[in-house]
């Protein structure tokens, strides 16, 4: 199964803050059967944000959690053009990553989820994501990037 | 320059990669090399110790612990949050190469700043070789060569003085040497002022004579050996339980080579010294008694259980056990004893061929590593056993005629 599809890309993602944008991906996540249960997902991600918000410089947000509701290693993208709050100190996040890991996982998936986590570093990378016309073009990027590199 | 680096995050899937990229990048961009060691939840894959010790400085960008800190000990360190790696990769590789030429240019004050750090953190502390994110059989391996490693030394030492001992003895001695040294010397005094043929080294350390120089090597060797089971019981204990395992796990081995256990018991107080101090060090106990926990309650509670699990429950099936082995390798070869030590018994092989002459000179069948060399063997048996009564009573200890101090034998 792949890492993103069509339906786990939202590329006008106006939510008012970052708990209501990732439940948005989240649910998308839900509907794709990526994961059994939303709001215990949700729980999972909230607990990790609230250690410390996963904002980082240069408008990413990566909502993440290995949580026991997911079914196998998921990535949903977000694109918010007006920018959500993440904690981050240089300002909002415009591309949101919500990162889902099921709790046993095996190596190789988390394999996958760590060469995403890489390639949020490079800038082509991020541009790209960020100058994609449509969601195929997203998950092209991704499966090209990330998936077969 | 060269450097290592440690990225970790509390998820293990996200910051933990995206800071190693980030170091990365930057060290490549300011024309260094780095290695990351990225200890998240996709595998890990431990830096070697070739890299680690080629490396200039080390960097660590953790939201966790790192793992097995002691390996990065002695290098000039950058330690920052993971979340620096990502967003100033430059900036921490800049310190790092700023560490590295601090300690360059006043290498005494980076020597003394890394003396200050406490022990654990440094390259001399004690580590065990246990992965524990590996299965349990791995593991238990892992326990087991734990102990092994740290008994080395002292089989090296012991193996290598005794033989020389017996080397001596035979130049000095003739042909009985070998057998003499391991009867006639001591490091305790007689145990009474009547005439015996034991000699203190300690007192009456004469040398003119070869066959003191003989004893002085047998015995220390003999010293040596007779920390085997406790240093193995002692650190397979360690690696299971970290530092409050030391204890019961010394404890329980010396009792297991004191009640004839053998390395089968020193085995067995390892685990269990192991399991107990671990189960003790993770009670959830009230604040105010959090702070006598190690000091007082995990080493009180761990020795008790471990020794008396051993005196009352496992010590005759282990000694039963380890004989049997011992007969049987016996009748295999008498010279292999020492492999499944029963007891520290040099002298084995000979014995047999001795058989007469000890009958002879009344020597009961005793196992000098067991029961000590100030032993009355070259006394008329009734007198021996009248001294070996009082020797108890006057020392009055629980191990008794069976267990005299380590340091004597």
């Amino acid at each position: 199964m792949s890492l993103i599809t069509e339906n786990l890309v939202v590329l006008n993602l106006d939510s008012p803050d970052r708990h209501a944008a990732t439940r948005v991906l989240a649910q998308a996540l839900a509907d794709e059967g990526r994961v059994t249960d939303l709001d215990g997902f949700l729980a999972d991600v909230r607990k990790r944000e609230e250690q410390m918000p996963t904002g980082l410089p240069g408008g990413i947000g990566i909502p993440h959690a290995r949580s026991a509701h997911v079914t196998e290693p998921t990535l949903a993208f977000g694109r918010a053009p007006q920018g959500i709050d993440w904690g981050a100190e240089d300002g909002p996040a415009t591309l949101i990553f919500l990162i889902a890991a099921p709790e046993g996982g095996g190596d190789d998936h988390l394999k996958i989820l760590a060469a995403l986590a890489r390639r949020l570093m490079r800038t082509e990378f991020r541009e790209s994501l960020m100058n994609a016309p449509d969601a195929t073009t997203v998950v092209d990027v991704v499966t090209r990037e990330v998936v077969n590199p | 320059m060269k450097f290592v680096g440690v990225t970790s995050c509390p998820t293990g899937i996200a910051h933990t990669y995206m800071a190693a990229e980030g170091l990365e990048q930057a060290a490549r961009a300011a024309g260094h090399e780095i290695e990351v060691e990225t200890q998240g939840s996709a595998g890990l894959e431990p830096i070697s110790p070739e890299t680690i010790a080629a490396a200039d400085a080390v960097i660590f960008a953790v939201g966790v612990p790192v793992r097995d800190r002691g390996r990065f000990a002695g290098k000039p360190l950058v330690e920052a949050d993971v979340k620096k790696a990502i967003s100033d990769g430059p900036g921490l590789i800049a310190q790092a190469v700023a560490a590295v030429e601090e300690a360059q240019a006043n290498p005494e004050a980076f020597a003394e700043s890394q003396a200050a750090k406490p022990a654990g953190s440094r390259g001399g502390g004690l580590v065990s070789k246990v992965d524990s994110s590996a299965p349990v059989g791995t593991r238990i391996r892992q326990w087991l060569m734990t102990g092994v490693s740290y008994m080395i030394p002292f089989v090296a030492a012991g193996g290598i003085l005794i033989a020389l001992g017996f080397m001596v003895a035979q130049l000095a001695g003739g042909k009985e040497g070998a057998i003499v040294v391991t009867k006639l010397y001591a490091l305790t005094g007689p145990p009474d002022p009547n005439p015996t043929h034991i000699i203190n080294i300690v007192t009456d350390f004469n040398p003119a004579d070869g066959m003191h120089w003989a004893a002085l090597l047998f015995l220390v060797g003999a010293a040596s050996f007779s920390f085997l089971v406790p240093i193995l019981s002692g650190f397979i204990a360690f690696a299971i339980a970290d530092r409050p395992g030391l204890a019961p796990g010394i404890v329980g081995g010396f009792i297991a080579s004191t009640i004839g256990a053998g390395f089968l018991g020193g085995i067995a107080t390892g685990l269990i010294g192991g399991f107990v101090a671990l189960w003790i060090s993770r009670w959830k106990v009230p604040k105010g008694v959090r702070g006598v926990m190690p000091v007082v309650v995990i080493p009180l509670l761990s020795v008790l259980i471990t020794g008396a699990a051993l005196i009352l429950i496992l010590g005759r099936p282990l000694k039963a056990l380890t004989d049997g082995l011992a007969s049987w390798l016996h009748g295999l070869s008498g010279a292999n004893l020492i492999v499944l030590g029963s007891h520290p018994r040099p002298d084995d092989g000979l014995r047999h061929g001795w058989a007469g002459q000890q009958d002879r000179l009344h020597v009961r069948h005793n196992r000098p590593g067991r029961r000590g060399h100030r032993d009355r063997e070259h006394q008329p048996q009734g007198h021996g056993r009248r001294h070996g009564s009082r020797n108890d009573a006057a020392t009055g200890t629980g191990a008794g005629h069976h267990g005299p101090a380590p340091a004597v034998q």
